[in-house]
């Protein structure tokens, strides 16, 4: 870029001396077109400037004239690209038409006024190679050149580019904005992450090195834990009461193998747990060995569920299932029972039949009643009344029930309702339900510890005891007596049958 | 048939009692007394005159073993029945017979064939 003095000095001194390739051009060119008039008429101010001008390694045009006629060195035509050689003796407007607003500025400032102008990376698009838009940044630096009569002949003007500086400062900035930006994402994200770790509904920690020291762990896991605070220990100082339930010898096999372990419904009992007390919990959870770069386990990613609630749900379902096979096959066993009775001896198939079917639905509707009452009872007033709307459903005001409110245990109340049923029947074929007129009447009542239940019949036909104690006397006077550990006595008396039963009141409310 | 033995029945369902009752006159035994709770079973144990005791496991929630201990100090050979989730035998009366429920006569026939024998 640098054009060193040519030196080829000859003995009629041509001007200008030297200045490389421009200086041969200035030399050759036909300046009488031009406001400075040919060569040889020159001024001294304005040879000066060209030897100046010339011999200067840096990028320097002069603009002469109101007009502004374009004179430049070696290092400006490097600059001026594919404009020069043909900018060289231009009007500057003309020659820069695309930066004409800037010269018409530099025109004013320096020829017209005789100031200075100095610009510092001034952004500037030209065509100066293939007519494309460029953009560049320059630093430019005007002055006036005085004439001889020290008035201002034309301006000086020192070019530097500054685009490549400009532009690495550009891309400086422009990469610390994307580093900027980058952080922040990755700041967000890991806040983010973070977010989601703390509150994962699953219990999270991770634990580093062979001794298992807790790095993390989330809210669900300090949950977990009774709220105890592990981070920076050891699982055996952590949670000393896992120590002997097998968990750590897990994490140091997979800490060593390198091997996921997964445990399903694990039984695990700690001292502080959930709601802080001590206490039994069952987890689904996965021990995951974390690789570093090498490969090597560096340490363990816990993750799980307190599955608790679902176990325990099981666990009464499964209850529940087999106390209702018990009850099936209770039930079965007794229908069993009452089959073997009713056929027994059975004169006239289609008549036992019948019996049986009715005996079949007073066990369903006793054992409706006790599943409304979950299984834990019934009361007397509605065991009786069960009974009385199967058979003197149309009929209430002849069946009356009078007592006080008295609980009876499940199997008091299914044989209670068995006998009623056998009285009941009883009465609708041979008694007091017989025909139009008769009734009636259960009461009872509850006297030091004991309770008198009394089944009263009236208004029937008259009753004779009958010759052979039937399947519902043996019921009442045996089975029930048996079932109540009291007295069932059934008296065929001319106004009616009247039963009454006694029992201690303790036996009510017993257990199942 | 055999020869008619001396039977007390210990069993808390009322129907299952009767049935049992039934049955055994069938067999042509004689039913020595029929208990539906622990205590009425402890009672019977101590003067009832049997050769064999049917006991039921589970006397509505309590356990028929006090009675079984007495009746067998006093010679009395022991059948037990057994419901479905109902508590199986506990020592000493592992070795015991048992009987699942339900049951039908002709079980009733072969166990009292094997105790008394």
């Amino acid at each position: 870029m640098v054009e060193q003095m040519d030196g080829d000095a000859n003995n009629s001194f041509p001007f200008p001396v030297g200045g490389g390739e421009c200086g041969r051009l200035i030399r050759d060119f036909d300046w009488s077109k031009t406001d400075l008039g040919p060569i040889s008429d020159w001024p001294q101010w304005i040879r000066t400037s060209v030897d100046i001008c010339l011999q200067a390694p840096i990028p320097i045009v002069m603009l002469f004239g109101p007009d502004g006629f374009l004179i430049y060195n070696d290092a400006y035509a490097a600059f001026a690209g594919q404009r020069h050689p043909q900018l060289l003796g231009m009007k500057v407007l003309e020659g820069w038409p695309e930066a004409a607003d800037l010269n018409r500025q530099v025109l004013d400032t320096c020829y017209i006024n005789g100031g200075t102008l100095s610009l510092k990376e001034q952004p500037l698009v030209l065509f100066r190679y293939n007519n494309a838009a460029d953009q560049l940044w320059l630093d430019l630096d005007y002055s006036p050149i005085l004439n001889d009569e020290g008035k201002p002949g034309g301006v000086f003007a020192i070019v530097v580019e500054t685009t490549e500086k400009v532009n690495i400062q550009r891309t400086l900035a422009a990469e610390r904005i994307a580093v900027m930006e980058a952080n922040k994402r990755l700041s967000a994200e890991s806040t983010f992450l973070r977010d989601l770790f703390e509150q994962a509904p699953s219990f999270m920690a991770i634990m580093s090195g062979p001794a298992h020291v807790f790095v993390l762990a989330n809210t669900s896991y300090q949950q977990l834990i009774g709220g105890r605070n592990v981070v920076g220990m050891t699982i055996r100082d952590a949670l000393p009461e896992i120590v002997d339930q097998g968990f750590v010898e897990l994490l140091d096999r997979v800490f060593t193998s390198g091997q996921p372990h997964i445990g399903s419904g694990s039984r695990i009992t700690l001292d502080q747990t959930v709601g802080g007390g001590s206490g039994e919990r069952y987890l689904d959870f996965i021990y995951q060995p974390i690789r570093n770069s090498d490969g090597k386990v560096s340490g363990i990613f816990v993750e799980g569920q307190d599955v608790t609630e679902r176990m325990r749900g099981e666990q009464h379902l499964r209850l529940v299932v087999n106390e209702l096979n018990h009850r099936v096959k209770n039930t079965l066993a007794m229908i069993q029972a009452v089959a073997a009775q009713t056929f027994r001896n059975a004169g006239d198939l289609p008549q036992a039949q019948a019996v049986f079917s009715a005996r079949i639905m007073a066990l369903a509707r006793a054992n409706d009643l006790l599943t409304g009452e979950n299984w834990e009872g019934a009361s007397l007033s509605d065991i009786v009344a069960g009974v009385s709307v199967v058979h003197a459903g149309n009929q209430p005001d002849r069946f009356t029930a009078k007592g006080p409110v008295v609980r009876l245990s499940p199997k008091a109340a299914l044989s209670l309702s068995m006998a009623m049923h056998e009285l009941a029947t009883n009465a609708v074929k041979y008694g007091a339900l017989s025909n139009d007129a008769g009734r009636v009447d259960v009461s009872w009542s509850v006297k030091d510890g004991r309770m008198r239940i009394e089944w009263r019949e009236s208004g029937g036909p008259s009753v004779a005891p009958p010759e052979r104690r039937g399947f519902g006397s043996r019921l009442v006077e045996r089975g029930l007596a048996g079932e109540m550990g009291g007295t069932a006595q059934i008296a065929f008396e001319p106004t009616g049958v009247v039963c009454v039963i006694e029992a201690p009141m303790d036996i009510y409310e017993g257990s199942e | 048939m055999g020869q008619a033995l001396r039977i007390l029945v210990v069993e808390d369902e009322m129907m299952i009692a009767m049935m049992l009752e039934d049955i055994l006159a069938d067999l042509g035994h004689h039913v020595a007394g029929v208990a539906m709770r622990l205590p009425q079973a402890l009672e019977l144990a101590k003067g009832v005159e049997a050769d064999i005791a049917i006991l039921d496991i589970n006397l509505d929630g309590r356990k028929s073993f006090p009675a079984a201990e007495v009746l067998r100090a006093r010679g009395v050979k022991l059948i037990f029945a057994s419901g479905y989730g109902s508590p199986g035998l506990e020592a000493p009366f592992l070795d015991e017979l048992i009987l699942k429920k339900p049951f039908e006569a002709s079980d009733i026939r072969s166990a009292l064939k094997r105790v008394a024998a």
